[in-house]
């Protein structure tokens, strides 16, 4: 300060009037192109949220975020007994109205189920539920209970039009676990679109969602968690730019009992987890909704079932897995 | 040109590269920010090796820049498993605990921004 009051004091005085609006184009020109940043953490969803905004309203657009974030815990959670999905899965009538994000969401997980005809299932809900992965030790359920919950698994028992669900069997219940994250992210990517800003990251519980780019001539940069190892260790990148980066594996919620992986991509048929085809998934697109019931799919259906799935479904994304030899490979839609 | 234009000149350009050199870092560098259910517990230099008691449930250690987290009490441990942070924006997180450890400050290199999965 003192060079800069030297150097003032030094000037002749008619270029005083030229020196300030052109410090003040300097000082401007120096800040473009790096607003301020500013990130938030919060645990929605038995998960950790993130949230990183590049904006001179950032703090106004993170409240909303969160505020929204909480709105919609009080409508996907299977846990919390305020929230409208578990008042769906404890009803006592069998036709009821629901919101328009519960509708959305809940359609769009249904598609899928018609597209691998139950193999993924949105009323997993009375099997998932006897699965507990966060239990200090967690066990596998006595096989009678499985089968006795399986029995209330199917899909096609549920039917929504429009905001009117209907149930045929009052024991049916929904989770929407595979899809509800990536509803989340997709909306609130929206809003804080909606809000004028065009340079944020939202991180759901390993669901990544890039909006615009981290900075004039750079990409976000998303790290890809490498299965079964310490967290924060990569298998690789990629440069997201307006896409979500879904990730799926059978390292996430899972136990070893007797030398056996239990992890919590259930088979539809037995109640037990599925054999995948591979240890993780992940999809990348613009829906992220669309991408997070995919990764999902996938693990369940297999490589060259995925293949055909997203041929015949026409859904844009692209998919890329770890193979056997822990490399990163891209999936062929032939599925070959 | 006048005696009156360089120095002008050369005082915006001074500025401009001072303004330039103050936003582009921080003034201490990358510093590790603890926060227990979303509020903040504590802010460390990454400079200095210490360890930090994070109310009864952890302990986190900062070593020759690098952060970890030594112990922790809750089930699955995942925390005690993750791989040491040191670049802005990488986290650690304890679930159960609702203990966050991240690092703010310069801006890493090619740190990944998020990590999906």
């Amino acid at each position: 300060m003192t060079t800069l009051k030297r150097l003032l004091h030094n000037l002749p005085g008619p270029f005083f009037p030229v020196l300030v609006p052109a410090l003040l184009t300097a000082l401007l020109t120096a800040g473009c192109g790096t607003a301020p940043s500013s990130a938030r953490d919060g645990f929605f969803f038995d998960t950790v949220v993130r949230i990183r905004v590049n904006s001179k309203d950032a703090d106004d657009i993170l409240d909303q975020c969160f505020r929204r974030m909480g709105e919609y815990e009080l409508i996907f959670s299977t846990e919390n007994k305020n929230s409208e999905l578990y008042r769906v899965n404890h009803r006592t009538e069998q036709t009821l109205t629901i919101s328009d994000d519960l509708a959305a969401c809940l359609s769009q997980s249904l598609d899928y189920c018609e597209l691998t005809s139950g193999r993924f299932d949105v009323t997993i809900c009375p099997v998932s539920e006897l699965w507990d992965f966060h239990a200090e030790e967690p066990a596998v359920p006595p096989e009678e209970r499985l089968r006795d919950a399986l029995s209330r698994v199917d899909y096609r028992t549920v039917h929504l039009s429009g905001n009117t669900l209907s149930f045929d069997s009052p024991d049916t219940m929904i989770d929407l676990g595979a899809a509800a994250k990536g509803y989340i992210s997709r909306e609130l990517a929206k809003l804080i679109g909606d809000l004028g800003c065009g340079s944020a990251l939202i991180s759901l519980g390993g669901n990544v969602r890039a909006v615009g780019r981290k900075s004039a001539g750079k990409s976000w940069n998303v790290g890809i968690q490498k299965p079964f190892s310490a967290r924060g260790e990569l298998i690789g990148t990629v440069s997201a730019e307006d896409c979500c980066v879904i990730s799926s594996g059978t390292y996430e919620r899972c136990f070893v009992s007797g030398g056996k992986l239990y992890h919590h991509v259930l088979d539809t048929s037995t109640g037990y987890p599925c054999d995948t085809w591979t240890d993780q998934v992940t999809v990348i697109g613009e829906d992220d909704c669309l991408c997070d019931i995919i990764a999902t799919v996938s693990l369940i259906i297999g490589r060259e079932e995925t293949g055909k799935l997203l041929r015949e479904s026409g859904a844009d994304v692209s998919l890329f897995y770890v193979d056997g030899d822990g490399n990163y490979t891209a999936l062929d839609m032939d599925g070959t | 040109m006048k005696k009156g234009d360089i120095i002008l000149i050369s005082a915006i350009l001074v500025l401009a590269a001072a303004v330039l050199l103050l936003s582009g870092r921080s003034a201490d560098g990358a510093r590790l920010v603890v926060t227990v259910d979303g509020e903040l517990f504590g802010s460390y230099s990454l400079g200095e090796d210490r360890e930090i008691r994070i109310g009864s449930s952890n302990i986190c250690v900062i070593r020759d820049g690098e952060v970890s987290m030594s112990e922790a009490d809750c089930p699955d441990r995942v925390c005690v498993r993750s791989k040491p942070i040191r670049r802005e924006g990488e986290t650690i997180v304890c679930l159960p605990n609702r203990v966050i450890l991240s690092i703010t400050g310069e801006d890493g290199v090619d740190a990944p921004d998020a990590i999906a999965g």
